[in-house]
């Protein structure tokens, strides 16, 4: 580009500015970069898109190093001068890499606990589940069987003892969270390894204590439950289903089962699910909860609320025969009951399907799938004692916890209840009056039955799991359509336009997480996999239990802006943290007394003062007024536009002075742009006489994001007679325009950057939108992100370039004019119209 | 219990009244009344738009009536020479056509009603229904700490009257 430039000079320039300007140019499109990858950082928020604690570390690593260009690109410039801005950046900059480099260190611990001593307040020694169970069993004296839980501290020994921890670090960098294959890959090795390695003797023999201490004398030693209690699981993010759990183990062969639990963090889906919540690795630390087995004669589940109906004082139960695994996995219909808190136990709702089998505990280890006995098939596995303890519970566990619970139960052979595991239920915010159940008459619908598992509408087509290889190949916004319900789903949730399965139950594991992932869900039709076709387009309205054949837009609503689950995970408290690092604008106004280096807080900062004072190194005048480059001079346009130019050479007309009118330009793009800003309606001068009220809005929406008069700061644009780079700083609107035309075709371009800022997020968006439509009908290409809108056009003739530059012209103040008045989509969509019909024209 | 209501209970909020900057068309005020009629679904029905400066300085008032003034072709005003009568409106039989648009792109600034009256947040309703009358507006602004915070309505006042006689 510069040679093009350099050849129009005139002789007689000053020296070093084609290295000056170099510079400016390298500085400019790291500035561009900076902005670029802002916008996108600040996207992820939205919670509609997946990224992992890797993507922030890159996109970080990427501004910090076009951050440093831009500083040491002014630096170059100035020669030396911005010293104090290089330091300013090197302490950003240790800022960020603290922040994403902390690790939290697991804290030295016994490697067993008695569940005598636990409370939720030790979840990061014990793990979420035995801390919980610790919290109920000496918090609530609801009855949970002793019990031992292994420390994470245990973890963390067992780690060190066979020099794993780095190993497990490196190779879970190694995968992306949109390669199943590789994750596959990395998590075969995980297991492999952890299979392999040793049980330090004395974890060992702590377990094996801590298991003695259970067995009561003159008893029959008991089999245990162990089950995994991860940190983090259960908590707030339920993990639900994710990491292993065995029933009925011989004391000989805890030890061996202890290393599976721990190989369970590593399973695919788990993997995938600690990943997309944004755990840290070394956060991943594996606890396990030993329980004595309960022979159990029916066992469950407990909602202390209904997820799709919290605001009812009512609990969910579901029950099987023998042991509860089956309540959870899907595998068969368990019995419903709904139950109400006032009298406890009243029965609301029962259904009663039959229950073909059960999963019983074998006298030696493990467990075996029995039929069912045939006089209790349709019997209902729970009585009214029953239904009136589990709802007293709930009352009791919801008193205690101040949130729905989660709650897995079992009754032994003696009648007595015991509650194995309590965590947080997931239920949605509040929805307002509920409305009538509706069937649109007017489609054809498919499937009518099913119980909700996850409300919302979601389209697309079937996608039939067959085996888990098909997830390997489920397309962006398919509809899962399977059998029965899995957690291996999970894998695809963040793509899946709704679920649908033919068995389960709402308070299974895939329902939980459908619900963490916001997946319209609908399980238990009984024949959806008969009944829909892959590949067939349907449209699954979640909110009222029917499939429809095709794809119903008016069901498919704009999707109201919806709680953010995520908005809890580490993955979003580490981005926020490191945003606030990035994002926050301190150096609004450059004629106040902290736009200094030392004023900088944030890469914002950074580059905003950056571009200033590259700007001035620029256009620089000296302190006298009088002019040092020749080049250098203002524009006199009578209008409220403040706009420095450097002249490099053909694009101002001979014998200009200190400020040049706009028909003393002679440069070909300049002029164009020019005659399309001065068309507009520019602040005229105000009717006399009038008095003006300051406003509320003077101290939130323009003050505050503005700073400087709207009109005040200062624009910046370099020419020669075939070029122009126009920095145009509006307000808080900066958009820059480049082009190049001339008579030689392949030469021309023109690029156009916005970049908007200030005010609402409804606004922003809407001026974004405004911006898009009208450069769309201009035939360019362009690319969005954020709010930073990027257009690019080439190769076309002189006269095209010229008109294009003139729409932009208008363009450029027409969105800044219109700040004050987007106040609906609709009127955003009237001024989109507006502009096509008087500017654009054609097929408006 | 003695009447207690003031200004501030009744008044519209200043963000939810439609606004525009001074120098803009009266077409762009009238996009602005139409669309933001739409926004409020009919409950909430602005029938004038805020006229504000660069700096977020409330200027002026433009209500309908005003609009609708300020799109009258020339000739309908009266002059010393003729006296303006209803009659005289079949000579206008342009007045829908290209004049008014033409007219249409005037500022707004030259057709809008300058502030009359303000009241104060903590004012009582009887001395905004007194100011009201006293300067024949409909509209007036709910100033707090010397900026406007808010918007008061005859409409408003009427209801709360009404209220009272009617006994409700």
């Amino acid at each position: 580009m510069w040679h093009r430039l350099k050849k129009p000079r005139e002789p007689g320039g000053s020296a070093g500015l084609a290295e000056k300007y170099a510079h400016f140019q390298r500085l400019l499109a790291a500035n561009n970069a900076v902005l670029g990858l802002m916008s996108d950082m600040e996207e992820k928020l939205s919670g509609d898109f997946l990224f992992d604690l890797q993507f922030i570390r890159a996109s970080v690593s990427h501004i910090v190093q076009e951050t440093a260009t831009v500083v040491t690109a002014l630096n170059d410039m100035g020669e030396g001068r911005y010293e104090d801005l290089l330091h300013s950046f090197r302490q950003i900059r240790q800022e960020l890499e603290e922040g994403l480099s902390q690790r939290r260190e697991i804290e030295k611990a016994p490697l067993t606990l008695s569940l005598d001593q636990l409370n939720l307040e030790m979840a990061e020694t014990a793990g979420g589940k035995s801390a919980n169970l610790g919290e109920v069993r000496n918090r609530t004296g609801l009855p949970v069987p002793p019990g031992f839980a292994i420390s994470t501290y245990a973890y963390k020994v067992f780690l060190d003892h066979n020099h794993l921890t780095a190993r497990i670090t490196e190779m879970l960098g190694r995968w992306r969270m949109d390669d199943l294959d590789s994750l596959a890959r990395v998590s075969e090795e995980l297991k492999q390894m952890i299979n392999q390695a040793q049980v330090p003797p004395e974890l060992e023999s702590a377990i094996n204590a801590a298991y003695e201490a259970l067995c009561l004398p003159g008893r029959e030693r008991p089999l245990v439950a162990m089950r995994s209690s991860a940190v983090g699981e259960d908590l707030t993010l339920t993990f639900a289903g994710q990491y292993a759990t065995y029933l009925n183990v011989p004391p000989g062969e805890m030890v061996s089962r202890y290393k599976d639990i721990v190989a369970s963090l590593f399973t695919p889906r788990a993997l995938f699910y600690y990943k997309n919540k944004g755990f840290r690795e070394e956060e991943m630390a594996m606890g396990v909860a030993v329980l004595p087995m309960i022979n159990s004669r029916a066992s469950g589940v407990l909602f202390t609320r209904q997820p799709e109906a919290p605001e009812q004082d009512a609990a969910l139960i579901n029950a099987v025969w023998g042991l509860g695994k089956y309540a959870v996995g899907g595998i068969i219909n368990p019995d419903h009951y709904l139950v109400a808190y006032h009298p406890p136990g009243q029965v609301l709702e029962q259904h009663i399907p039959p229950k073909e089998f059960m999963l019983v505990n074998l006298p030696g280890g493990g467990v075996h799938k029995l039929p069912v006995p045939p006089e209790q098939v349709n019997a209902p596995c729970l009585h009214p004692g029953h239904l009136q303890q589990l709802a007293q519970w709930a009352a009791a566990l919801e008193a205690h916890y101040q949130r729905p619970q989660d709650v897995e139960w079992a009754l032994d052979a003696e009648d007595r209840l015991w509650l194995l595991q309590s965590r947080p239920l997931q239920v949605p915010a509040k929805r307002g009056a509920e409305v009538k159940a509706r069937t649109l008459k007017q489609y054809p619908v498919l499937l009518d039955q099913g119980s909700i598992a996850c409300r919302g509408v979601g389209a697309g087509p079937v996608v039939l799991m067959r085996q888990d290889e098909d997830l390997k190949n489920f397309p962006p916004g398919g509809v899962l359509v399977a059998r029965h319900t899995s957690p291996k789903y999970v894998t695809v949730m963040p793509q899946a336009a709704a679920i649908i399965t033919d068995a389960g139950s709402p308070t299974g594991h895939m329902a939980l997480l459908a619900r963490e992932f916001q997946v319209p869900t609908i399980i238990n039709t009984g024949n959806a996999t008969q009944i829909l076709q892959p590949g067939q387009e349907v449209t699954v309205d979640a909110n009222y239990n029917n499939v429809y054949a095709g794809i119903i837009t008016e069901l498919l609503e704009p999707r109201q802006a919806r709680v953010n689950d995520l908005a809890d995970s580490p993955v979003f408290r580490a981005l926020k943290t490191v945003l606030k690092q990035i994002i926050p604008l301190n150096l609004i106004n450059p004629q106040s007394a902290n736009f200094t280096p030392a004023g900088c807080r944030t890469v914002h900062d950074l580059v905003r003062f950056a571009h200033e004072f590259s700007m001035r190194e620029m256009f620089q005048l000296t302190e006298s007024g009088v002019l040092e480059d020749r080049e250098v001079v203002d524009l006199d346009s009578g209008l409220p536009f403040k706009v420095r130019i450097l002249d490099l050479g053909g694009g101002i007309k001979k014998g200009w002075r200190r400020r040049v009118r706009p028909e003393q330009i002679t440069s070909i793009p300049f002029k164009a742009f020019w005659q399309g800003l001065a068309a507009m309606r520019w602040p005229q001068a105000k009717p006399e006489g009038a008095k003006s009220f300051s406003s509320i809005f003077v101290k939130s929406e323009e003050e505050v994001a503005q700073g400087a008069e709207p009109y005040q700061d200062q624009s910046y644009v370099v020419l020669s007679q075939n070029y122009m780079n126009f920095s145009i700083r509006l307000g808080y609107h900066l958009s820059a325009v480049e082009a190049y035309v001339s008579d030689r075709v392949n030469d021309n371009y023109l690029t156009f950057t916005f970049r908007g800022g200030g005010s609402t997020p409804e606004r922003r968006e809407r001026r974004v939108r405004l911006i898009e439509a009208i450069i769309d009908r201009m035939d360019l290409n362009y690319q969005r992100k954020g709010d930073t809108i990027e257009a690019r056009i080439s190769k076309y003739s002189a006269a095209q370039m010229a008109q294009r530059l003139i729409l932009f012209g208008k363009l450029t103040l027409y969105t800044k004019q219109l700040d004050m008045v987007l106040f609906s989509e609709g009127i955003a969509d009237w001024y989109i119209k507006d502009f096509l019909r008087e500017y654009v024209g054609g097929k408006a | 219990m003695p009447y207690q209501k003031t200004a501030k209970d009744l008044m519209i909020r200043l963000e939810d009244f439609p606004h525009i900057p001074y120098w803009f068309s009266l077409r762009e005020a009238m996009a602005i009344i139409r669309e933001a009629a739409v926004k409020f679904g009919g409950s909430f029905e602005p029938r004038a738009v805020l006229v504000f400066d660069e700096k977020y300085q409330l200027m002026g008032i433009l209500t309908l009536r005003d609009i609708i003034i300020g799109l009258e072709p020339k000739f309908l005003q009266e002059t010393d020479l003729i006296k303006m009568d209803p009659s005289l409106t079949v000579l206008s039989g342009d007045f829908l056509g290209p004049k008014m648009k033409e007219q249409s792109q005037r500022p707004v600034s030259e057709i809008m009603s300058p502030i009359k009256a303000t009241i104060d947040t903590g004012d009582p309703i009887t001395k905004a229904v007194y100011l009201m009358i006293k300067e024949n507006v409909g509209l007036m602004p709910v100033m707090q700490n010397g900026k406007v915070e808010g918007m008061l309505r005859l409409s408003d006042l009427f209801s709360e009257i009404s209220r009272s006689v009617l006994g409700d």
